[in-house]
This record gives structure tokens, sequence and C-alpha cells, in this order.
């Protein structure tokens, strides 16, 4: 059965991107949202395999707040039942440093600079995530 | 020889007070037998003496040497001892005299003394009265002489101690003088000790912001890519179910390429605009006409969105501007209200503000500004404290680009905003064009206008 992958990413053609690299080069079953409820209930009860996760987020709300993915990931990471999912942060922000203090910040477990030159490292990546 | 007049005769005891130097007598007595023995008994004091037989010869005597004491007896042929004191006196008031009176005088004791004799013996002559009396009034010359001597010596301490004074005064005006040179210089360094922590607050601010400037720009350059080199890739590696998606994501490589160019071209505007290198050429613009044009141009894109755009105003009065970049301004105005709205429409409408402005408002019934962001919509790199909630640049690239070059026409912008969801209203000025400004007219006005902060 196909894995299941989640895309949280608020601009549509980055989100298109993810969806169609997934499927069409990886084989998976691929959900995008950025909806925070959505996202919340989904890790929980979805059967989610694995979350890309985009940093900056302009429509994500949380309590009435806006969050970024970074944000997400430690509220995701909270819930005892989607703790396992493993999350990679999909970002432009590619800054020295930032990859280092994304993760910690965020407790993702790995992290991807777009723009996303080569597509079957990618899905790579994603698979050993996945392992 | 006569008889002395005397009681007793000296014995030895004729020393003088110690640290006295020697005396010296002038002994004035017509009688010459009186006057050796009294010589010798002097000067078995101690003292030199010297004698005199008349008052002539003595002032004679008295104008060759410094005498201490002259002892004069006051009854004297034709000048008598009292015209001698007087003339004495007058001449040397220095000199001590004593008087020698007899019996009968014409003179009273007080007359004499207050003629300036120091003291007066009586005859008969005592010896030891007159040693007593030549010593005390030798004793009390010296002290007067040694008081004189500290006197002037004290005088002399007194005008140092007066010299020293003025110059510590003189010392102590130059010291608060370069006290207060010193406070003054104090006051100066402070301030330019703030002006160099604001300079350094606002290099360390600029950097900052220049750091968050590149992080952002960054980051908005590769998001395009990411779905440009994506697309092409799928499309190159045959990933596509159909000849429409091949078509459909090389038309969404095409959008974001000129999402792409666009943000490069403003942020190339805006570095210009940094770097005051912008060119704004002022001259008489026919404001109703541009309005016109650019709404038919943009009508066709909010067409497009099922938008309605409709230009509102009549017999707008020309401006005083630069025509390409009120266009640039309108543009960018327009094609956010555009970008931004989904229902309903833009409305442009432009009247006469104050007496020197005309203002134009761009409304539109989109998504809206949150109320927090109305400040900051203007403003460049955003905040140091960055969150990754936002995108940063995008449009807002574009409004402060607008907002600097409507501020280098002289004009001003805001924003108005009920809230998200609920539309927003852009509101500009322009300076309106003045008859007098023709002159200046002839090619245009050159300005070479700098980013102001």
């Amino acid at each position: 059965m196909a894995k299941k992958i989640m895309v949280v990413e608020d601009d549509p053609m980055n989100a298109k991107f993810f969806e169609l690299t997934l499927k069409r080069r990886g084989n998976f079953e691929v959900i995008v949202t950025e909806d925070v409820d959505q996202i919340l209930h989904l890790v929980r009860h979805g059967s989610i395999d694995m979350i890309v996760m985009d940093v900056s987020l302009s429509n994500s709300y949380y309590d009435g707040e806006r969050v970024d993915g970074l944000t997400l990931s430690q509220l995701i990471k909270k819930h005892e039942s989607a703790r396992e999912i493993p999350i990679l942060l999909a970002t432009a922000h590619a800054m020295k440093g930032e990859q280092e203090m994304f993760l910690k910040k965020s407790g993702a477990d790995g992290y991807l600079s777009k723009p996303v030159i080569d597509p079957n490292e990618f899905i790579k990546k994603v698979n050993d995530l996945l392992a | 020889m006569k008889t002395l007049p005397l009681q007793a005769v000296p014995k030895g005891h004729a020393s003088r007070p110690t640290g006295y130097s020697q005396g010296l007598v002038l002994l004035v007595d017509d009688d010459e037998g009186i006057r050796e023995v009294l010589q010798e008994i002097i000067q078995l004091f101690g003292f030199s003496c010297k004698t005199a037989e008349n008052a002539v010869d003595s002032l004679r005597i008295l104008g060759k040497e410094r005498f201490d004491l002259m002892i004069t007896d006051i009854k004297m042929p034709s000048m008598d001892g009292m015209a001698l004191l007087r003339e004495a006196k007058r001449k040397y008031p220095d000199l001590d005299i004593i008087m020698i009176t007899g019996f009968s005088t014409d003179y009273s004791f007080n007359d004499v003394v207050i003629a300036g004799a120091s003291d007066i013996i009586t005859k008969p002559i005592n010896l030891e009265e007159i040693e007593a009396k030549i010593n005390r009034v030798i004793r009390e010359r010296y002290l007067r002489k040694e008081l004189e001597q500290k006197n002037l010596q004290l005088r002399s301490y007194l005008e140092d101690l007066q010299l020293t004074k003025d110059r510590l005064e003189e010392q102590a005006r130059k010291l608060v003088g370069a006290v207060s040179e010193i406070e003054k210089a104090n006051t100066v360094i402070e301030r330019q000790n703030q002006k160099i922590l604001k300079a350094n607050w606002e290099l360390e601010k600029a950097d900052k912001m220049k750091s968050t400037f590149l992080a952002t720009v960054s980051h908005e350059l590769r998001t395009p890519l990411n779905s440009i080199i994506g697309f092409l890739g799928l499309v190159l590696d045959d990933l596509c179910e159909s000849k429409e998606e091949e078509k459909t994501l090389l038309g969404d490589a095409l959008n974001s390429s000129k999402n792409l160019l666009f943000l490069i071209n403003n942020m190339l505007d805006l570095a210009k605009i940094e770097a005051g290198k912008v060119d704004i050429i002022l001259e008489r613009l026919d404001l109703q006409e541009i309005l016109e044009e650019v709404a038919s141009l943009l009508s066709i894109q909010a067409k497009q969105k099922n938008l309605y755009l409709t230009q509102k105003s009549d017999k707008v009065p020309p401006v005083y501007a630069d025509r390409g970049k009120v266009w640039q301004i309108l543009n960018n105005l327009l094609g956010n209200a555009i970008k931004y709205t989904e229902h309903g429409g833009i409305e442009i409408k432009a009247g006469v503000c104050g007496s020197e402005f005309v203002e134009i408002e761009v409304k539109d019934s989109g998504i809206g500004v949150p109320v927090e962001q109305k400040k900051r919509i203007f403003e460049r790199f955003v905040q140091a404290d960055r969150d990754y909630t936002r995108k940063q640049m995008g449009t807002g690239l574009g409004l402060v680009i607008t907002k600097s070059l409507v501020e280098m026409m002289g004009g001003t912008i805001r924003l108005e905003s009920e809230g998200e969801g609920r539309g927003s209203q852009v509101f500009f000025t322009l300076p309106l064009y003045r008859e007098e400004q023709d002159v200046e007219e002839t090619s245009g006005e050159r300005c070479f206008v700098g980013f102001q902060e």
C-alpha cells in the first residue's frame, strides 16, 4: 500500500509541485493542506506516514494566531500518537545557520532547501525518513 | 672748674643690655667742666660720646654723623636748649634728645616733652638716673628700630602675601575658566558620544535590516524557482498524464518565471531608490487622461477575474509630476487591488485636496489588511524579529516602491482598511500644477532625489 504523505504548503505552485513530484516520482499518496485543525486531526487519525512541511505559512492559524511551519511541527510532535511521524522541513529559507536553527526549534526530522534541484534526491530523502 | 652737680660715682655697672650696638651720643653743654665729666661718664656707660659747647656747633656736628642720642642743657647762651631741641627735631626727627634742666627755667616739663624730648634730667645730676635714662632711651630706640624693621618686614610680607593672593586669585579665576571650558568640552564630548552611540545603533539596525533583506530576497527568489524547476523537470521526464497537463505545467512555470521577473524588477527598482539613483522629471501632467488610460488597460486584467474596474473622476486638474512614475504607482496599486480581490471590484477616484494637492484613491473590495499591519505595510524589510508566518515581499516591495515614488514627487500615501476581508483604500497625493511652473517646464524639471528615511 502506498505511503501517505501530507504536504503543508501555502504557495499553490509549490504545493502543486510537491504533490505531483511525490505522486509521480515516488508513488506516494498525497494530501495537501494548510489548515491547522485538519493537520492536527489527520496526524492523529489519518494514518499519515510522513509530513513535508513548509516553514513560511501565510494562511495557517492556531488559537486565532498565525503559526509557521516550525510551531506547527512542535504542535504535531506534542501529540503522543503523532510523535513518530517524520517531518521534513521544505523551505526557501536557506541562509547559513537556518537549517540547524529550524531543526532545533521545530523538532523536525529533516531539512530540504528550495528550490529542489534534484527531484530524485528529494524522493530518496523522503524514503530514508520513512524507513 | 665748677663743682660738678653729681651725687654719686658710677660703680662699674655701666654695662648696657646685650644685643645693642654701640650708641653714639652728642653731649651739649656750654660748661666745659660739666662737658668733660659727663662725657667721661657716658663713655664709661659704654657709649661713644662727642661734645659740643653750643647749639650752633651741635647742629653742625649732627649734620656730619648719625647720632642716636643728644643730651643737651636747656640753658645755654645765644640759642638755648629748647630752640636747639626744636631745630634738631625738625632736621632729625629720629634723633632721641634728653634735656637737662635746672631749677630755674622758663619751660615746664610738659613744654619740653611736647617739643619732642625723649626724657628730662633735672639738676643736680644723679648718675644712676642719668645712666638709667640713657639706657632706657637707647633701649627704646633700638626696640623702636627693631619694631620699625619688623614692621617693614611685615609690610613687605604683607605685600608679598597680597601679591601671592592676587596671583592665587588670578589662578583661581583661570582655573574656574578652565573648569568651565572643560565642562563645555565634556558636554560636547558627551553629545558626540551620544551621536556616535546613536549612529552605531543605527548602523547595527541597518546591518540587521540588510541581513533580513538578504534572507528575504533569497527566500522570495527561491520560492518561484522551486516550481519552475520542478514543473520543467516533470515535463522533461515525461511524468505528465496528458498533453493538457503538460501544457498546464509549462504555463505554471511561465507564470512563476514572470513572477520572478516582476520580483527582480521590483528589487532593482528598490535598490535604485535606496541608492538615490532615480531620475524624476516633473512636468505638467493631464491626470484625468492618465487615470483613464490606466483604468482601461487594467480593466482587461480585472475582467479576467470577473471584477469591475471603474474610473469615477471627471475633470481632474493637471498635476506637476513624473509621467512614468505616476504610471508605475497606479499600475502597482491597481495591480495589487486586482490581485487581492476575488469578488466585487475596484474604483478609482481623484479630486483636489487643499490648495496644493490632488488626492487619488484606489478602493477595492478585496481581502483588506489586518489592523496591526496597516502601518507596517509600507515598511521595507519589515521587523528585525523575524517570524515565518508571512511572505514578506511580493506585493510588499511594490508598496515600498510606490511610497518612495509618491514622496519623491512631494506627495504622501496612506492606507485605510476596516480589517481583513473588508477591502482597502489607498490614498495618495500629487502636487497640483500651477501656472508659474510653466517657466521651469520647458524641458521638464530634472530632480535627482535620494530616498528619504
